[in-house]
């Protein structure tokens, strides 16, 4: 590196570290979103510049003279040496979901300091180098699976434990993204006219592509991104027509169980249909809305009135209960660290690169791009008053259903938390709501704060209502996208493992076998988004964590697999790379499960939450018609607790294997066989 | 003082001659550019997967089954093509939270 060279990254981390300076002493005045996004682009420079070459070089020791899978065994399908910007466009897209958006609007309730500083600080020496060096595992390994490289390299346990997480998250996941879609288009015509649209553009787009234009993504996205926009735009009448807007208003109940009908049909009909239109008219979306978004913060450069700390940090917050630590880690899961993306950096990737110094740019320059991301929704949370974005994302259970209780409440937080039933009003007519009061699952905070900064450099507040529910439609689009996917994928999984007991089940063509593994893919997201549902705390308090936690059981799978291949390559001295996110992730996930399962305080622990409700039928407070309610949310709070033991145990199973198999080969008892594939010279010019 | 006045005629349209040399030395950059994104488009996308495959069974043919083995079979027709892609790619995770 030459000298000027050396003075450009001199000045990077200078600017980097003054802005992560001010970002954490400033207090009092509101500080400019410019600065949060000065600091986070600095990291991930210096970090990848810096970090992920020394995790490339001296740790991995990539080497481009040693021929990839996608060489090696090249097939024209599934094998194919692809170039690495395309390798990266799919890569980023398929990490890109739901999560980081949402995680950090929730997460949004500590302040904006601490989340910010998780989602940098953990995306560079966590979530990136998992990716990073889980894809890097997997290009040496053929190609294999998350699940198949826990087999090999840990044990016969972690491969099925990783199994069996894969399982749980996707039931999780599905169910918790569901919920964010219910509470977003209860009783919003215009938000549920718009989504609607999205599924005959979807079979429109699939036929296009199917029988018109075969295979032409490209056209059919334009015409499909034309048609919603041109949803979006007439939903606002559909909503103000009397006729109309009745068959578009519906409340969670009727919300949950559409979800579920489209969740089954979508995964027995054809995928050209409705999976893959909808795919790529998410991708699109998604990609378009991202760009759109980061482009309006520079213009706008937005205040952020949201304090760098809130009173919340102490455990009491009315989204979620719980302290800063562990649930700020647990709550961000995608933006900073996710178990998830190691199933992708696992899947079709490692099968695309030419070269493996590419693993490099595609596995850690993803991740930072997802991170960054999630630095944005912190900053569209942000970006609203304090007191409306507690108005819009707490439950009723916790700040009252009545607009003058919750105002009231959430005003007698402090002068910070400010908010009067016309502040929200205007806001809801601002946006084309009729209320915004208890929306909670961070979905429409974000649609209202990313409307804010859309207006405030297109078009104005006059169409603050078109941006809000483009970004609802953005939002629910590509959440769908992960709830068809998922529950098509989880069915595949359900056939596998009943094919273990009568062949036929197992056959994916086979339709008996289709139908019931479909329903029982549904049925066991949909029992959790019902208790999403039902619970009068928002359900978003018990299903997020659940979320998180199992993400971050992956994620703990994941890092134990790389720590073994670091070890196993006698790269012991560097293990810290990966052995260190995984402790702190332990600390955390231990630290959540344990809260959430046995916290004495209702508002934190399932099993106290339980008992409080037992104590209010023993004590005769709850009326006779309530009775059978309360003990369905007791059974559901004791079913909660328990599937986080279950997240617990298998972290701790895994962690245990690992540990033990370090520990053999530390002490010299164990012989280090590298399950690497032989080394094959490459013919693929640099 | 019109002296002045030329010179400065003079000088601006002497940056105007520059402003459009450049811009038409930047316009066959533009051009790569916009190619290459459009390239990188249907690459990412999806659009050009036949082509792709196309290419490769004739590369493997000329190569006398030395790439990928596909040279020894008949390129299956492009609909059957895309459906067993799209079967391939949704039977996996490739979608994240």
């Amino acid at each position: 590196m030459n000298l000027a060279k050396k003075g450009i990254w001199f000045l990077v981390a200078v600017l980097g570290a003054g802005a992560l300076a001010f970002i954490a002493t400033a207090r009092g005045e509101p500080i400019n979103a410019v600065w949060l996004v000065a600091a986070a682009a600095c990291t991930y420079a210096i970090g990848y510049r810096f970090y992920s070459r020394f995790v490339a070089y001296r740790v991995l020791g990539l080497d481009d003279k040693r021929a990839t899978p996608a060489e090696r065994m090249e097939d024209g399908r599934d094998f194919v040496p692809t170039n690495k910007w395309v390798v990266f466009g799919h890569h980023f897209s398929a990490i890109a979901g739901p999560g980081p958006l949402v995680g950090p609007i929730l997460a949004a309730q500590f302040g904006y300091l601490p989340g910010t500083l998780w989602i940098v600080i953990g995306g560079v020496l966590g979530g990136a180098v998992q990716d990073f060096v889980v894809l890097f595992a997997s290009v040496r390994r053929d190609g294999k699976s998350l699940a198949q490289m826990a087999r090999e390299e840990v044990s016969g346990v972690a491969g099925f434990t990783a199994i069996l997480g894969v399982l749980s998250i996707l039931t999780i996941i599905i169910a918790v993204v569901g919920l964010v879609v219910v509470n977003a288009l209860k009783s919003s015509p215009w938000g549920l006219f718009t989504i609607a649209m999205t599924v005959p553009i979807a079979f429109f787009m699939g036929v296009y592509m199917r029988y018109m234009r075969m295979g032409r993504v490209i056209e059919a996205s334009v015409l499909g991104v034309v048609l919603v926009m041109a949803a979006v735009v007439s939903g606002k009448y559909v909503a103000e027509s009397q006729s109309m807007a009745p068959h578009f208003t519906y409340g969670a109940v009727g919300l949950a169980w559409m979800l579920i009908v489209y969740g089954f049909a979508a995964s027995v009909i054809p995928i050209w249909l409705l999976l893959a239109p909808r795919g790529a008219l998410s991708t699109v979306v998604k990609i378009g809305t991202i760009l759109l978004l980061a482009g309006g913060i520079l213009a706008v450069r937005p205040a952020m009135l949201m304090p760098p700390l809130t009173r919340f940090i102490d455990g009491t917050g009315p989204i979620f209960a719980g302290k800063i630590f562990p649930f700020c880690f647990i709550t961000i899961a995608c933006g900073a660290l996710s178990g998830f993306h190691s199933l992708i950096s696992s899947g079709t990737t490692p099968k695309m690169l030419s070269k493996e110094s590419q693993a490099r740019m595609v596995g850690y320059g993803s991740m930072l791009m997802e991170s960054f991301v999630a630095v944005m929704a912190m900053i569209a949370a942000c970006v609203l008053k304090p007191g409306i974005y507690f108005a819009v994302n707490s439950p009723a259970g916790v700040v009252g259903s009545l607009p003058q209780k919750a105002v009231a409440t959430i005003s007698s937080w402090g002068s910070t938390y400010g908010v009067t039933v016309q502040d929200m009003s205007a806001m809801a007519s601002k946006v084309g709501e009729v209320t915004l009061f208890n929306r909670t699952g961070g979905a429409p905070s974000l649609a209202v704060g990313m409307a804010q900064i859309f207006s405030g450099s297109l078009g104005g507040s006059e169409v603050m209502a078109i941006w809000y529910h483009f970004a609802i439609m953005f939002e629910a689009l590509f959440i769908l996208t992960i709830l068809d996917a998922g529950t098509r994928v989880g069915r595949f999984m359900i056939q596998d493992l009943m094919g273990h007991f009568w062949k036929p089940l197992g056959r994916t063509g086979w339709y008996p076998g289709i139908i019931l593994s479909s329903a029982l893919m549904v049925g066991a997201w949909g029992y959790f988004l019902f208790q999403g549902v039902m619970d009068p705390l928002g359900g978003i308090n018990s299903l997020w964590p659940l979320f998180g936690i199992s993400n971050q059981l992956l994620a703990s799978i994941a890092l134990c697999v790389c720590t073994t291949v670091i070890i196993k390559m006698g790269k012991m001295k560097y293990s810290l790379v990966t052995l260190g996110p995984l402790l702190w992730l332990i600390a955390a996930t231990m630290t959540a499960s344990f809260q959430k399962i046995w916290a004495p305080e209702p508002a934190l622990g399932f099993l106290a939450h339980a008992r409080y409700l037992a104590e209010q039928i023993a004590a005769g407070s709850i009326s006779p018609d309530k009775i059978a309610e309360t003990q369905r949310l007791m059974f559901n709070d004791r079913l909660d607790a328990a599937v986080t033991f279950v997240f617990a145990s298998l972290v701790l199973v895994i962690l245990f294997e690992s540990g033990r198999n370090w520990w053999l080969y530390f002490s010299g008892r164990k012989r280090v066989v590298l399950t690497e594939a032989p080394v094959e010279l490459s013919r693929i010019p640099a | 003082m019109a002296g002045r006045d030329i010179t400065l005629q003079q000088a601006a349209s002497n940056q105007l001659l520059r402003l459009g040399e450049r811009a038409a030395g930047a316009r066959p950059k533009l051009r790569t550019a916009f190619k290459s994104f459009w390239w990188w488009l249907r690459q990412v996308s999806g659009d050009a997967a036949y082509e792709n495959y196309l290419q490769r069974v004739g590369q493997d043919r000329g190569s006398g089954g030395g790439i990928c083995a596909l040279g020894s079979e008949s390129p299956v027709s492009e609909e059957k093509f895309y459906l067993e892609r799209l079967r391939r790619q949704h039977t996996g995770i490739n979608r994240c939270c």
